[in-house]
């Protein structure tokens, strides 16, 4: 029952605050841009082409694939940075609002209390990442007859992995810090550093980075192996992460 | 000791250098307006933090309705209702959902919630505004919401940090009836520096400086105990030196001067009762009046203190 009122309160406060409105809004916008972008990009060049004198551009006609590579560059550099956005003042925000007290003398435990703020913001991750899906899919349906659904739909898992880790080590940073400015800080640093492990040549495959390139893979139904060592880490790194919240969190003092 | 609100035994808490408590005993029995009273930094909200698990102690322990309290265990705090000095909403809810979200957190089934956030609003008096958002609320408001909060769950102890110390006249007066009318229900353990408040509504009285308990007391007994025997002084116009010349004299303890108002606490009552119309006879005309009075908290609050 308490955890539920607490899950509950978060969705309604995401609803009412706007920022679940916000989140889908922007999520989705990134989707449609996808197609659009894979659209107009020859069309541009062209016109840029007719444009500039000794300028010629040989380009193949765009693809579903184009789709798909546009799709997932949104979700690798732009979408991180609203969940960033999104998830630094989760914990930070209330601290410094000063609602955590009154709340924390209720007869709830502090595990229960992250938890439910946790899930929420993955719920809201989780509904603006399908809206995304589904308005990418329906756009390119009608633009280029669509990539596989199956590769699409587990394209989106994997990236929503990606992101949910993303999500988590903001979450962290918001459990830590004592601002929100701070968490933001903290949260931009830990993706930073995701980032960096990513671009190195063997630790790279490891990291939850690999697993947006296993995705495009998947999305334009191109054969190959599976990066599960980048899965597992992810899920370890998800789930240190809110350990690491968790255990931050019981200890202090407010 | 299973009939006591609260017990804290050698509650100590220490932040680096500096003590916050240093070894707290309290007894706080049940039903009753309970004062707790200190001047700023004295240990009071450090306390309470504790009692609601918000911080816990360096060394000691303290039981809530022979419970003993815990962060990592919430059970206990089902017995609590808490207040902070400065009660923070979440301004996008209404006072009615929030106090319905609190009854969830307390345990409440749904109607259930919805129904006790009626009965609180119509006991703080917040009923017309049952539809308003919290964020557009004065701080009277917040206080008289923060107090039904607090209630939700019908605590047997009810803590409450300086509740009244931030309100206005009219804030103040409300709030003060409010915990009067609470003392039929439950107990209530309020901090707060203002002498005042403690003297209308608490039966019982503990004063604490620098993290240590001072003395702990019904109220009267709290006065006859540690209060220096007091005389009041009125004269028509300011007398000059007559300060100065009633702190010299060996049987007193102080002289609080307002205006053409004097307070003259006394050593020895006796012989202040003896020798202090010959004393104030040569003021001739410009004496209104004298008159031994009962001392106030103020007064046993500034002589521990001044002890201390």
């Amino acid at each position: 029952m308490r955890t539920k009122t607490l899950i509950r309160k978060e969705l309604v406060e995401q609803w009412r605050t706007r920022r679940l409105w916000v989140l889908c809004a922007v999520f989705v916008f990134f989707g449609l841009l996808a197609p659009i972008t894979a659209k107009l990009t020859p069309d541009l060049l062209r016109w840029l082409a007719e444009t500039t004198p000794g300028v010629v551009f040989q380009l193949p006609p765009p693809s579903a694939a184009d789709v798909v590579s546009q799709y997932i560059k949104n979700l690798a550099q732009s979408l991180p940075l609203v969940v960033l956005l999104v998830a630094m003042g989760a914990v930070s925000g209330e601290k410094e609002r000063g609602t955590l007290p009154m709340v924390l003398a209720k007869p709830i435990s502090r595990g229960a209390f992250l938890g439910a703020k946790f899930l929420g913001l993955a719920l809201a991750l989780a509904l603006a990442l399908g809206l995304c899906m589904v308005s990418a899919y329906y756009y390119s349906l009608l633009l280029f007859n669509g990539p596989e659904p199956g590769g699409f739909v587990l394209m989106n898992l994997l990236a929503g992995l990606y992101l949910l880790v993303v999500l988590a080590l903001a979450f962290l940073a918001s459990t830590l810090a004592a601002s929100t400015v701070m968490a933001g800080v903290l949260a931009f640093g830990l993706w930073a550093l995701l980032l960096i492990l990513g671009a190195l040549p063997r630790i790279g495959r490891a990291s939850p980075t690999a697993l947006l390139s296993w995705a495009g893979r998947l999305g334009v139904g191109l054969p190959g192996e599976g990066e599960w060592l980048a899965l597992g880490v992810s899920v370890a790194i998800l789930g240190a992460a809110l350990v690491g919240a968790w255990l931050h969190f019981r200890r202090q003092e407010l | 000791m299973a009939g006591l609100a609260i017990e804290c035994r050698g509650l100590t808490k220490r932040y680096g250098a500096v003590m916050a408590l240093d070894g707290l005993n309290l007894e706080v029995p049940r039903r009753v307006v309970f004062g707790f009273l200190g001047p700023n930094g004295a240990g009071k909200t450090t306390t309470m933090k504790i009692l609601v698990g918000l911080i816990a102690p360096t060394a000691g322990e303290a039981r809530i309705a022979g419970r003993l309290v815990s962060r990592e265990d919430p059970t206990v705090r089902r017995s609590v209702g808490y207040l902070p000095e400065e009660p923070a909403f979440y301004g996008w809810m209404t006072p009615r959902e929030y106090l319905a979200f609190v009854g969830g957190l307390v345990g409440l089934s749904g109607p259930e919630a919805r129904r006790r956030a009626d009965e609180l609003l119509e006991l703080v008096d917040l009923r017309e505004a049952a539809r308003r958002r919290i964020g557009g609320f004065s701080r009277g408001m917040r206080q008289r919401l923060g107090i039904a909060q607090a209630l939700v769950g019908r605590p047997e102890v009810l803590l409450l940090d300086e509740p009244s110390s931030a309100l206005d006249p009219l804030g103040r007066r409300d709030v003060l009836a409010l915990i009067d009318r609470l003392a039929e229900e439950t107990t209530v353990f309020m901090s707060t520096h203002i002498l005042a408040d403690v003297e209308r509504v608490c039966q019982q009285v503990a004063i604490i400086a620098q993290g240590r308990l001072l003395a702990q007391a019904g109220k009267e007994d709290l006065r006859q105990r540690y209060a220096a025997p007091v005389f009041e002084i009125e004269t028509a116009a300011e007398a000059p030196g007559l300060a100065e010349r009633l702190c010299s004299l060996p049987w007193t303890e102080r002289v609080v001067q307002e205006g053409n108002l004097l307070r003259l606490m006394a050593r020895d009552a006796s012989r202040a009762r003896e020798e202090l119309p010959t004393v104030l006879g040569t003021l001739g005309g410009n004496l209104v009046r004298y008159e031994q009075v009962l001392p106030t908290l103020e007064d046993v609050f500034v002589r521990l203190l001044e002890i201390q």
